[in-house]
């Protein structure tokens, strides 16, 4: 399938079910922008009646990239929409665009508007890149239009979260600009889906985590002992750096250790250190914060650790962009085949440009 | 103006207790940050801020619906000195600020339709129609704002060619790129004729930006008198009598809401106190633990509210207003900065007593010259009250000093514990208290409150009999002499 099909891209991300959607990409130049105004697109025939409120986690949207100077898709939203975007970005859309309120959120753009076309057009996206602030301005919108369908592009970065565990779905890009060969793509995505559909710890744990970081925000830390509780709450600034931390507070009769933030190899390296790191279940936020190289999972895998989450995601379509940053295409079904292969999860293919 | 060190003031816990008065918006919370301080020739501003908040604690008691309706439109005020500031400068407005001045003119007018909100308290709202009616051009009354087609027949002309353009790029995806380039000359007119839109509308905004401050002005001093407003319903604090210059200060029942919390909290009580001051110097004697610090501290705190426009914690106060409120606890952790605890005190009393020649003040001083040889302290201390006793101000000490007789020097006594009483319970055994428990024990037979002797009291002793109901080492008891 080629996700310029609106109606079975619709259908595929079961959109009318959703009430909130990020798209994340494996890196660079996916495609992420591009998939994002299909199923803008996709839901507008679909549910035309309903409105849709779109944003992103950082800027995006733009149209030269900050970093490499490329000339990016842009983000065409329909009259009517809702969009939340920094002050400053406001002005580099050609979208004539109504500010219904300033949310109090700030980003490096300026404040995060939340704003309702009122023509059609281009908008640059900024929004924030802090997971509560989503959360925050997500309420805000639906303040708004309580039943919006929330998109979000998303990232899948250490820095920020992706989106996932603060939407109800994601859907993951991954191009030819993100590998040298279809078969590196193929394993990248593999391995990010693996860790997209992590499965969830216990309802009653994940009551007891989500709780706990409730009541201590500056929480980075849970160690569970068994089904009875929380036996420790560890409180720092960082997960990185503070690995000696976690690792002193172990003991060998804990269960779980739950981790809010970037799971990086490193920080796992640090509490494989640890004799009592064994035989437990380490959970992240959701499957967007697992950054684990393979020698460091195979590390996990000896040592009995398995790897759950605190929400788990949908992840009901991969969309595989055949375009290299040079713009050559590989063979589409070449590609879809590869990956295909790999995974479980439907994959399809970025198809003919949206404008 | 207060006088008093960081160290102080946070020993005072000024800021702590300040918390509880919760300014909603940016611009009550920068007049409340201000910290004004009023002066003898601020007494009629005084009254008047007084009156306000009087007026407002009836308000509040009267109108909780209206209170909530004026608490939830203070939030939603912004800071727009720079948006004003910018209109002043001809500098072009984006939306967003355009949306922010909207808000803000239809914000005031909701404020001013509150009932009974601004009665008799002094302050007046003016709402800015002319603002509504250019921002809402359409006289819809929406909340949101963007260039209405209706500011310009061109703009509206332009987006229309748009719409249908973008209408045949739908139709027709395959000569999107043809459509894309049409398109892109039409928004270049349009964005020119939006920055035009802009032009005009700031142009026509520039001269309500002085009324426009004004109100904003008025909303932070009303949002910050009704803060006071709700603290002196929260503390049942009354609106103070300001007195003349000499006359005596009179604190009934004050207390320091903090501490009180504290000590409720852990299942203690607090016990308010009563004090007349007079022009001069006051001597507070008591026993160890006998809560001097605290008192001090409490009575600081209430003169400090007076003098910042605030009802102070306790059932009635009369003040004359002084030039300075001063307080020193403790100068033993100034030595980081290089000075000796003891020169570190001489320098602030050798400023004291300076502005004392210049000023009428107000100042508090808990132990003073405590870390010095107690022949010399003594008398640094009787000269102390003798320098306070000649001029016009009021000097407040806690000492375990012998002090000066004389005219406008007064004594005043923490009742404290009787002796025989101490002796029963310290007599005894601890059996299985603990510390704190031990603690506990003095404090709930200590009486508090204060009375006034009638000349240097004794000096109040028991500091053996309770460091020994502590547990100090009987051996080294037995070398006291």
């Amino acid at each position: 399938m080629s996700v310029s099909e609106p109606i079975r891209l619709a259908e595929q991300l079961n959109l009318k079910a959703l009430s909130s959607i990020a798209i994340v990409g494996l890196g660079k130049d996916a495609g992420k922008t591009t998939v994002l105004n299909h199923i803008m697109r996709a839901a507008e025939q679909e549910m035309p009646k309903r409105s849709l409120a779109i944003t992103s986690i950082g800027r995006d949207g733009e149209q030269e990239d900050v970093v490499t100077g490329n000339v990016k898709p842009r983000v065409y939203v329909k009259k009517g929409q809702l969009v939340a975007t920094a002050r400053r970005s406001i002005m580099r859309g050609d979208a004539s665009l109504e500010v219904l309120s300033l949310s109090g959120i700030r980003t490096a753009e300026g404040e995060v508007a939340i704003l309702r076309a009122r023509s059609n057009g281009f908008v640059e996206l900024a929004g924030p890149s802090i997971a509560s602030d989503i959360r925050a301005l997500e309420a805000q919108l639906r303040k708004i239009s309580p039943d919006c369908l929330m998109l979000v592009d998303g990232a899948l970065s250490r820095t920020s979260p992706a989106g996932g565990g603060l939407t109800e779905a994601v859907v993951l890009v991954g191009g030819m600009a993100n590998a040298s060969s279809i078969e590196e793509l193929a394993h990248k995505i593999k391995k990010q889906v693996i860790n997209l559909t992590r499965s969830a710890l216990d309802q009653d744990l994940r009551t007891l985590a989500s709780d706990a970081f409730c009541d201590h925000p500056k929480a980075r830390a849970l160690i569970f002992n068994g089904p009875g509780g929380i036996r420790r709450i560890l409180e720092m600034p960082a997960l990185i750096g503070h690995g000696e931390e976690i690792k002193k507070a172990l003991l060998p009769d804990d269960t779980v250790l739950v981790l809010r933030g970037a799971m990086t190899s490193r920080v796992v390296s640090e509490l494989l250190d640890s004799e009592h790191f064994e035989k437990i279940k380490l959970a992240a936020e959701d499957g967007t914060r697992y950054f684990i190289d393979d020698k460091t999972m195979k590390r996990l895998a000896e040592r009995d650790v398995t790897l759950w989450v605190l929400h788990p995601l949908l992840l009901p379509l991969v969309i595989v962009n055949p375009k290299a940053e040079d713009g050559h295409a590989v063979d589409v079904d070449s590609l879809i085949h590869a990956v295909s292969s790999e995974i479980a999860v439907p994959v399809a293919h970025l198809g003919a440009s949206g404008w | 103006m207060l006088i008093m060190s960081r160290q102080d003031r946070e020993r005072l816990n000024l800021t702590e207790v300040l918390l509880a008065c919760d300014c909603r918006s940016p611009q009550g919370r920068r007049l409340k940050a201000a910290h004004r301080y009023y002066g003898p020739g601020e007494q009629e501003a005084l009254e008047k801020e007084f009156l306000t908040i009087e007026k407002l604690v009836d308000f509040c008691h009267r109108h909780p619906k209206e209170l909530q309706d004026a608490l939830s439109l203070f939030m939603h005020f912004r800071d727009l000195r720079g948006t004003i500031a910018g209109l002043e400068k001809r500098r072009l407005l984006d939306v967003t600020e355009l949306f922010e001045i909207k808000q803000a003119a239809r914000l005031l007018k909701k404020l001013s339709e509150i009932p009974y909100l601004l009665e008799k308290t002094g302050l007046t709202i003016k709402p800015l129609k002319e603002i509504e009616s250019l921002l809402d051009p359409k006289g819809q009354g929406t909340s949101g704002f963007y260039l209405y087609d209706e500011y310009s027949e061109k703009l509206a002309t332009l987006r229309q060619e748009r719409a249908v353009l973008e209408q045949q790029m739908e139709k027709r995806p395959e000569e999107a790129e043809k459509i894309l380039a049409l398109r892109a000359e039409i928004i270049k007119s349009e964005e020119r004729e939006e920055t035009r839109v802009r032009r005009m509308l700031c142009d026509a905004l520039t001269p309500f930006t002085s009324s426009l401050s004004e109100n904003l002005e008025t909303v932070g001093q009303l949002d910050f008198s009704l803060a006071k407003a709700r603290l002196a319903i929260h503390w049942g604090a009354p609106k103070p009598d300001i007195l003349k210059k000499g006359e005596t200060i009179i604190l009934e029942q004050f207390f320091h809401p903090l501490i009180e919390e504290q000590l409720i909290m852990r299942g203690s009580s607090y016990e308010r106190q009563t004090v007349a001051i007079a022009k001069g110097a006051t001597v507070l004697s008591g026993p160890n633990m006998g809560g001097k610090s605290v008192t001090l501290k409490a009575l600081t705190l209430s003169m400090a509210l007076i003098h910042m426009g605030y009802f102070p914690p306790c059932d009635y106060a009369a003040t004359p207003l002084f030039d300075s409120v001063s307080y020193s606890s403790d100068h033993f952790d100034t030595t980081k900065k290089g000075l000796s605890s003891f020169a570190s005190e001489i320098v602030w009393l050798r400023d004291e007593v300076a502005r004392q020649k210049e000023q009428y003040g107000f100042c508090v001083i808990d132990e003073p010259c405590r870390g010095t040889n107690p022949e010399e302290a003594k008398a640094l201390v009787g000269a102390l009250c003798r320098f306070f006793a000649k001029g016009t101000g009021c000097l407040v000490i806690a000492t375990h000093y012998p002090t000066p007789e004389g005219s406008a020097i007064a004594h005043l006594r923490i009742r404290g514990i009787a002796e025989e009483v101490l002796l029963s319970v310290t007599g005894g055994t601890r059996g299985q208290l603990t510390d704190e428990e031990a603690i506990r024990r003095i404090e709930s037979l200590m009486d508090y409150s204060i009375e006034t002797v009638e000349e240097a009291a004794p000096i109040p002793k028991g500091a053996l009999k309770l460091s020994e109901w502590l547990g100090m080492d009987r051996d080294f008891l037995a070398l006291v002499e």
